[in-house]
């Protein structure tokens, strides 16, 4: 049962004033306030025309993306009535309320409350209730439209559309001008007409189709489905403030009452879930968020306020809070695990969940994405061979990795190989001494090489690498440090110049 | 504030034998003896938490700058070094902040093998705070330093590592041979005597584990370097 609000185009004030447009054949008003309108002037007039009509007129740009961003906003906040809302054309929202209305005491009853608090805020709206979004669209936009005739109910809804101006159907304005000239100004008259006949007058098919399905979708004979701003939550608690709470630490007990109520929800349906978002919804129609996320699904309350714990200082109260949602999303199966006392009775393996704890509690305070795995990857190129991941509650196994031979590797690795200058005794032996960050390193031992082919198999194999082969050598220099060389290529390969010399890993 | 005297005095009858403690319990420094040691540094600190024998989850802090200068740790580097990388949590951190708070987070935790951070530098009321993380949880902390660290600790000890020439490689004289550090001990809570001596270590592949060795044998030219002592605690033994 979709809401429709259509937000202000008239602005409260007795000064005529418009919103104005550049177009084809010069400034033309897109929007017009109550005494522009008393004045004349419409929507759709040349800025000119409506100057005369009204000498006072008071004028501004439109700036639609502006426009489009505070409607989505308002959107959002939209959402303390119901999870599903849409922004529906420039200057729309539909709000899928089946089910929720008992919960504001009926029909009527919501749409008073919608309207006064959106008018306390400033906000003049019309608001249409209907079974389906398009008749809801088109009852809040008829622009006579009075108290009666905001609402229609199932057995109302073809009599109800009626009587509305065709403009509600959501239709171009190509089309619009040719049903005005056919005589057709109100829906109830395509009601009765021949589909066939009328698909003729069209200059194509997919104009007359057009016509034929916005009528039927809003008389409930096509599905149209609403694309909500955001995806309904998997779980979601709320609470409602009876007064604005106006102190961060009203924020922080209201947190402490929704975590067990989620919690239980989520055990209740045997799961837990990883990523959770509180949002509160302001008294100046905004809502602020915060997500935190876990390593894996939980739904212990106590583990769920560790990970709020830092991160509520980013939430600022404003004028006020009326409403905190607390959603859970990404849930799965939680595995409990039994644990012995002692970490020391555990025997082999790191205890997974302790482990899945800490990383919680450091993300919490670090943010997101900094806590990481190492996880092996079937690839014989070094910086190919293992990733840097986000773990996720998973540890790697790194017991089935394939080792990659007898040859040492380093242990510490640049993410990109570093370029050398190097003076080899032999074009395709170890280098005799190499300059590495500006400072001459002397080898006294090498060992290798160790020839490491590159991956032809693999698309957009480039940079260091990508298609010549390599010869690592483990090198060691008169401190007694240790490196990892490679030459990139050889002489005479066909693949390039002469071949480079990259720094690629530091050994112990 | 009262401090505990357990952690700051030196206990008699319970003197831990070398190292003294590095990755088994409370908190101990490892810094550079000169730029371009972070190699040494890593791989004694992985070596000492090892032999501790410890099992559970590793916890390497890491700051974004030490980092770039210096790498990252590898996977199979790490398997070829007798850890798993898969029981390793690595955290990044961008700055000395957070790499702190992440450190005292991982050390209150219990059941980790140990907790390994690279920082820049640090003050004494963040080495103290760290210490009282570390007390609680029994966690052992190792911090790698640059050679730029210097200054006042809480910490049980600090040292200064630096690479060493290997001895020749058993089957090819002209490749570098074993895993080579000096390891000096600058400071010491719990052997403040032994502060100042000189170790000479060196790792062993075949059967992972550190062994010290003769300063002797620091020389290249130097014959291959015995084996001394046996046992499970000779794997580290003060001969220096």
């Amino acid at each position: 049962m979709p809401v429709s609000g259509a937000t202000p185009d008239d602005q409260a004030g007795d000064t005529p004033f418009v919103l104005t447009e550049a177009g084809r054949n010069g400034l033309r008003v897109v929007a017009a306030n109550d005494a522009a309108r008393s004045a004349g002037v419409e929507p759709g007039l040349r800025f000119g025309d409506a100057r005369t009509r009204a000498p006072e007129l008071a004028a501004e740009p439109v700036d639609r993306a502006a426009d489009a961003r505070a409607l989505e906003k308002l959107a959002l906040w939209m959402e303390c009535w119901s999870p599903a809302v849409a922004v529906a054309g420039g200057d729309s929202i539909l709000i899928d309320m089946t089910g929720g209305a008992h919960l504001f005491g009926g029909e009527d009853a919501m749409l008073d409350h919608m309207e006064a608090r959106l008018k306390r805020a400033g906000l003049p709206v019309r608001l249409g209730l209907a079974p389906t979004p398009g008749a809801a669209w088109a009852l809040a936009h008829e622009v006579s439209g009075g108290r009666a005739g905001r609402r229609v109910d199932e057995a109302g809804l073809k009599p109800g559309l009626a009587g509305l101006p065709m403009a509600g159907l959501r239709l171009s304005d190509a089309s619009l001008t040719l049903l005005r000239r056919f005589g057709l100004t109100r829906i109830g008259q395509l009601y009765g007409i021949d589909r066939k006949a009328l698909a003729r007058r069209f200059h194509s098919v997919s104009a007359a189709d057009a016509v034929l399905t916005r009528l039927d979708q809003a008389l409930g004979l096509r599905p149209e489905p609403l694309d909500p701003l955001r995806a309904p939550p998997d779980h979601a608690v709320r609470l409602p403030c009876p007064e604005p709470l106006l102190h961060p630490d009203g924020i922080r007990a209201g947190l402490a009452r929704l975590a067990p109520a989620l919690c239980e929800r989520l055990e209740a349906h045997g799961e837990g879930a990883r990523r959770f978002r509180l949002a509160i919804f302001r008294s100046d129609q905004s809502v602020a968020a915060v997500t935190a996320g876990a390593a894996r699904p939980i739904h212990d309350p106590a583990h769920l306020l560790t990970l709020f714990r830092d991160r509520l200082d980013g939430l600022d109260p404003g004028f006020g809070v009326e409403l905190m949602e607390l959603e859970a999303a990404r849930t799965g199966p939680v595995t409990p695990q039994a644990r012995p006392l002692d970490a020391v009775l555990a025997g082999d393996g790191p205890d997974t969940a302790g482990l899945a704890v800490l990383a919680d509690r450091i993300t919490a305070r670090l943010g997101d994405r900094v806590v990481k795995i190492l996880q092996p990857v079937e690839s014989h190129l070094p910086e190919r061979g293992e990733a840097l991941a986000v773990y996720d509650g998973e540890l790697p196994d790194w017991q089935s990795a394939t080792p990659p031979g007898p040859a040492p590797r380093p242990l510490r690795l640049f993410e990109r190989p570093e370029s050398l200058e190097v003076i080899a005794e032999i074009p395709d032996g170890p280098p005799m001494r190499f300059v590495w960050r500006r400072i001459v390193h002397r080898v006294l031992r090498a060992d290798g090489p160790e020839r490491i082919a590159p991956e032809w198999w693999r698309a957009g194999a480039s940079g260091p690498g990508g298609r010549r082969a390599r010869d690592y050598y483990r090198v060691e220099d008169e401190e007694g440090r240790r490196y990892w060389i490679f030459r990139e290529g050889l002489y005479g390969d066909g693949r390039g110049g002469p071949p480079a010399w990259f720094i690629h890993g530091l050994f112990a | 504030m009262s401090l505990k005297p357990d952690i700051l005095a030196p206990v008699a009858g319970r003197e831990p034998p070398f190292p003294y403690g590095l990755g088994a319990a409370g908190v101990h420094e490892l810094a550079e003896a000169g730029f371009g040691d972070f190699p040494a540094l890593t791989g004694l600190a992985l070596a000492a938490v090892r032999d501790t024998g410890r099992t559970g989850g590793l916890v390497w802090i890491r700051q974004a700058a030490l980092a770039r200068e210096h790498g990252r740790l590898s996977g199979r580097g790490l398997a070829g070094f007798g850890i798993d990388p898969g029981r390793m949590l690595l955290i990044e951190a961008k700055g000395r902040m957070e790499a702190l708070q992440a450190a005292e987070e991982a050390c209150r935790a219990s059941g980790l093998a140990a907790v390994i951070a690279e920082l820049d530098d640090m003050d004494f009321t963040a080495s103290r705070r760290l210490g009282l993380a570390c007390e609680t949880s029994r966690t052992p902390l190792v911090l790698v330093f640059p050679h730029t660290r210097s200054g006042a600790t809480t910490a049980q000890g600090r040292w200064r590592v630096s690479a060493r020439p290997s001895a020749p490689h058993e089957h090819d004289a002209r490749a570098p041979g074993r895993p080579a550090w000096r390891a000096i001990l600058e400071k010491s809570r719990l052997q403040p005597g032994k502060a100042g001596r000189i170790f000479d270590l060196e790792y062993e592949d075949a059967t992972p584990c550190l062994r010290l060795v003769s300063r002797l044998a620091a020389r290249p030219a130097a014959p291959q370097p015995r084996r001394i002592g046996a046992g499970l605690a000779g794997v580290w033994r003060d001969t220096g």
